[in-house]
Formats: C-alpha cells, structure tokens, sequence
C-alpha cells in the first residue's frame, strides 16, 4: 500500500509540522511518522484528530510519499514545496536547493 | 491623502480589539477552528501553504511614507523582511505568527491602516488609476469617489455576507489603467453633454474560471447618485445572485443568466426606491472629501526642465528609464515615475523591508511624502519635478528598484503560485523569473515594446493571465507543472480576454515558447506595431504554426 504520513499546521504560528514518534509534531518530515496500512493511517488520523480537537494544530491530512533510503520524500510537489519551503528567493533568502525547472 | 476622522480611528481600533480577543478565545480552545475560521477570514488572515498569510488593505493603492515605512517595520518585525504587493493595490505578509496578530493590526491602526475586508463575500478594497490625481489625462481624481465607497461599504450590514466576493475599480481618464472592465463594478469617469462629470457603470466583469468582459448598464449616473445607484446593484446582486455554488455566486454569472439589459432594469427599479434618499451625497460632502486629494503645492516651473532633456541625451540608460518608467504629469515641469518592482529574475511585486523604507525616503525627498501601489505590482512615486528625475533614478538603481522595463515584457504580473498559495496547481512565479531572464537584454526589451505578460498559478486567475496580451495560466497535469498560453488578452479600455493557442507546454519549455512567439512578432509586426496591435491584425494563426509546427 502507499506509504502515508500525517501533516498539519501548528495553530499559533500557522507552520508546517508533521506528525512524529511519541505523537509529537515537528517540523522536520525525516521525523515523522510513516504508515503503511489501513491500520496504520487510522492511527495517525486519530491522532491528529485530537491535537485539532486540542487546538494544538489545525488542517491535518494524510499525504502520500516515498521513502527511499530511509529518506522521506513526498510524493507530490505541493507537499514537497510545503516540506522545503517556496522553490524561490523570500526576501533576502536565497532559493532552496528544490527549486528547478 | 485621506486622513481618518473620529468614525475611522474608532471603528478600526474596536476591530482590532474585538478581533485580539477572537484570537485568544481560539488559542485558549475557547472557539473551535470551524468557529475561527470566518473570524479571521474577515481580518484578512488566511492560512496558505507554508504559514497563515495577512493580507493588508492598501486603500485605492495610496500610502503615505510613514505608512510604507510602517509596512517595512512590520515585516521586519513580525514576518521575515519583505511583503508582497498585490493586484489589488494590497500587501501580503507571508509568514506571520497568529499570537502575533493582535499586535500587527494595532500596529497597523496606529498609522490608519487595518485588514478588514481584504477576505470574505464583502466589497473588497477598492482600487483605482496608480496614476490618479496626477495623469494628464485625468477628468478628475477616482480616489475621492473610492474613499466615498469605502466608507459607504466598510461593515455595511446588508452587504457583509454576499453571495461571494465583490471587486470595484475606479478610473478618472480615457486610458483605463485599473481595469474597469474586468471587475464586478467598474467605474470610468464621465462628461455629459452639457459637461457635467458622473460615472459610467460597467458590471459582471471578471477573471476567474469565467473569464467576462464587464457590460455598461448605465452611460451616465450623476456623482450625488452615486452610492444609491451602487446600493441597487449590490441589493439585486445580494437578492438573485446564487448561493448554492460558489463557482457561479459572482455578479458576472447573474448579470450574464438575466442579461445586461433585464439586469439594468431590476437595478433601475430598486434604484427608484432609493434614489433621492438617505444616500443622496450632497456637494458639500463630497467637496470634503475632495479636499484630502487636493493637489500638492506644486512649485511653478516650466514645462520641460532643461537638466532633464540633458540627462537623458547624456545618459543612454537613464534615458532608457525615462522612456519607460516616466509619465507625463498634469502639472509643467512634473513627472509620474514608475518604480519597478521587477527586477530580473525577481519576484514580482516583492520588496524587501529596506526596499520599502528606501522608498518612504525617496517619496518624502520628491513626491510629497506619497506613494501608490499598481494593480500590475509596481510601486508609484506620482509627483516628482523632472529635474529631480536623475538623482531619484540614481538612488532607485542603487536598491534594485530603477529597472527600466515598465509596461515591457519583463514587467510581469505573477500571482504567488504554488510557492505560497493553498489554492495554486501551479508555480507562478519560476515561470516569471525564467522569462525575465530570458529576456534580461533590455536593449532586446525595448525593440519589441509594450508587452503585457500575465501569468496566474490556477484558474482563479489572481495573475489577470486572461487579460495579458501574452497569458499564462499553470496546470497541474498528472503531478506535472503545464502552462496555457493564450494570446490577446487586454486589460485597458479596450479589454478583451486572450485566446488559447494550443496545447499546454511543460513548465521548463515555457520560456523558448514565449520566446518563440515573440520573435514570431518581431518578424511579422508592421512598423512602430505593437504585439497587440500585431495580434489583432493576424490572429492566432502565425503564432500558433510557429509554436507547434515543429512539435
């Protein structure tokens, strides 16, 4: 089955988190959780569920994504711009190393 | 400028208040998200891809330098050190906290400024001509009717939960340079016959999904009438607009299901309920309001300052600058100077918080402490002496803000794309940045001319693509970036919606294809023609075999 992690945004400051081992959110995707079953997605969703109850983070949703390596990669783009940030200069912020044609 | 009144300052402090308070019921679990949500979305706060996003209200695209250098501070501040402007004269911050909400919009208020109906089915910020009160081809300053709209619309009970969002546009001269015709009221300042000044009312434009080119219901509404005619519209938009799809819930659906002509008549029977009533506006209100925009103490001087000629014949770049970020101002010896906000391989209406406290400073040196935001993501110094023109492009080149490509190929507007926006398929903004790189030669620039390049990241069309003479507008095909390219679209007086040329490209071959067209235009254009004129004269035909022929 497709490999799933959960994502969400954390409530106070509206950024990318993903959740983790010990249900802890953090905004590193190489430390989040993956799921490979049903089971295993019903578990992160019911997580998630009570950290929105919580208000602890808001918008959660499962996202597909590759492990290769034991590297998490997500399987679309706009995960992918959302787990690095925008493919372009912010400010006086270069771009990151995703961004390419 | 438009200083607030005791009204203003009152209203605005009680939202902030009201909204800290919002905001801290919902971090204390008081308010679920559910209950939150439509809170904020009225304060302008949306949540986006990477981080909540603030959008801030830039009132018919005016600031005065304190404001800018306020907007500076702010995302120094609270957000990461720059902001961007929007094709609705706005601002955007892209990174702000939430707890740090309450202190952003009191900072706000404290120089007249708020978010309130930048989100949400209301009458959003009205815009108007960046070149208002200053154009030489101006019947009179579309500012003083949108500050009356303003007021008139600000928390109007009866329009604050529309059937969906509503966007009008003032402009005062021939030259449409707010895109009237594209809005869901657009507004041209009118002579009768007998000389009088009112407004034509054109409705049910629009770019989005259903991309309409907005009809006149009515050629003449004397300025008293104003408000009450704009009430009638809005109250027969609010009565038979729909609600049950908001695919099909803006004006530009309602009047195109009735008609033009059905929908005037509904407008002309409400309106004869109204007419002559509490919304009657007296001359002397608007003689009030008039005297916040009256011109600034323009020195005597001649009409064409000698320095100035000689400048330009000394200097080939500056030169080049002038031809196209300087236009003609209504009083002699003055000049209205477009600062680019796209450099080459920039970001498209961003600056930095020191590009913005530069312009404060420059404003306050030679324009009168004013500065205007365009709907095509430049910032505008409305009132500079020409002989002040060198030293103010000098110091502008300095802060990588005096590109001499306004109104050119790389004077782009791109939306945010999926860089930031939750609703994007698509990048926008590499795509823009590939293009003004390919285009960077500004020699090259300038030979092919006045070229208005559109591109938005998804079919909400926040880059105006249907109204670029070149529009762009990203796909998302199977996981892949794609780009439409359609051609002939036109946002100014004679607006009209671009025509697909074919087949999508894939993102990385976007650029030789806009190459690829323009120099299909350089090789067919008349003299002295411009790409659109071009356009019109062939059609797609010649762009399209050039295209795709070899594909």
């Amino acid at each position: 089955m497709t490999t799933k992690i959960m994502t969400a945004n954390r409530l106070r400051d509206g950024l990318v988190v993903y959740l983790g081992e010990h249900q802890s959110w953090t905004p590193a995707i190489a430390a989040s959780q993956p799921a490979q079953d049903d089971d295993g997605y019903q578990a992160l969703q019911s997580v998630a569920d009570t950290a929105v109850a919580n208000g602890e983070v808001i918008e959660a949703y499962l996202i597909d994504v590759d492990v290769d390596g034991g590297e998490i990669r997500p399987a679309r783009l706009r995960e992918a711009i959302r787990a690095t940030g925008p493919t372009v200069a912010a400010g006086d912020q270069p771009a990151p190393a995703i961004a390419a044609e | 400028m438009y200083r607030y009144d005791e009204f203003d300052r009152a209203f605005v402090y009680e939202r902030v208040t009201q909204f800290a308070g919002q905001i801290e019921r919902r971090l204390d679990g008081r308010l679920t998200e559910d209950e939150f949500k439509p809170l904020r979305l009225m304060n302008g706060v949306y949540l986006q891809l990477h981080a909540y996003m603030l959008r801030v209200a830039v009132p018919y695209g005016t600031l005065s330098s304190r404001q800018m250098r306020r907007l500076a501070r702010i995302s120094r501040d609270y957000d990461r050190g720059y902001g961007h402007f929007t094709t609705r004269q706005n601002i955007q911050y892209n990174w702000p906290r939430l707890e740090d909400m309450p202190a952003i919009l009191a900072d706000l208020a404290e120089v007249e400024m708020h978010a309130v109906q930048t989100s949400g089915n209301c009458i959003r910020n009205v815009t108007a001509d960046h070149f208002a009160g200053a154009a030489a081809d101006e019947i009179e300053d579309p500012r003083v009717y949108c500050e009356i709209v303003r007021q008139w619309s600000s928390l109007h009970p009866e329009f604050s939960f529309l059937p969906r969002k509503f966007k009008i546009a003032v402009t005062g001269a021939e030259n449409d340079r707010a895109a009237v015709k594209v809005h869901d009221i657009g507004l041209i300042i009118r002579r009768d016959a007998a000389g009088n000044i009112g407004f034509e009312v054109i409705v049910g434009g629009g770019q989005g999904r259903t991309p309409v080119i907005g009809k006149t219901i009515r050629d003449f509404v004397e300025k008293r009438h104003l408000l009450s005619y704009l009430e009638a519209i809005l109250r027969v938009y609010n009565l038979q607009g729909r609600r049950d799809n908001k695919y099909k819930a803006r004006i530009k659906i309602l009047v195109n299901d009735l008609g033009a002509e059905r929908f005037a008549e509904l407008v002309e029977a409400e309106w004869a309920h109204i007419k002559d009533g509490v919304l009657d506006l007296p001359a002397e209100e608007i003689d009030r309001i008039n005297a916040y925009f009256a011109p600034p103490p323009y020195e005597t001087l001649d009409a064409v300052d000698a320095s100035y000629a000689a400048r330009r014949g000394d200097d080939p770049v500056f030169a080049a600058w002038a031809r196209n970020n300087v236009t003609a101002h209504k009083a002699p010896g003055y000049a209205i100077v477009t600062v680019s906000l796209k450099p080459e391989g920039g970001v498209p209406g961003d600056a930095t918080a020191a590009q913005m406290d530069a312009v404060a400073d420059l404003a306050e040196a030679y324009s009168f402490s004013e500065i205007r935001v365009s709907h095509e993501q430049n910032l505008v110094l409305a009132h500079v002496r020409q002989s002040d023109l060198f030293e103010l492009w000098r110091t502008l080149d300095a802060r990588g803000l005096g590109t001499p490509n306004a109104g050119l190929i790389s004077d782009i507007i791109a939306c945010p794309g999926l860089d930031y926006c939750a609703l994007a398929n698509a990048r926008s903004i590499p795509v823009a940045q590939a293009i003004s790189r390919r285009f960077a030669d500004l020699k090259r620039q300038h030979d092919i001319g006045e070229l208005k390049l559109k591109i938005s990241g998804c079919i909400n069309a926040c880059g105006h693509h249907h109204v670029g003479h070149i529009g762009i507008l990203g796909v998302d095909k199977k996981g892949e970036e794609f780009y439409q390219i359609t051609l002939g679209g036109d946002a100014s007086e004679n607006a009209a919606l671009g025509k697909i040329l074919g087949p999508a490209v894939p993102g990385p071959r976007v650029a030789d294809a806009i190459e690829t067209i323009v120099d299909t235009y350089l090789a067919i254009r008349d003299e002295d023609e411009r790409f659109i004129d071009t356009y019109h004269r062939t059609g797609l035909e010649p762009f399209k075999e050039a295209l795709y022929a070899t594909h």
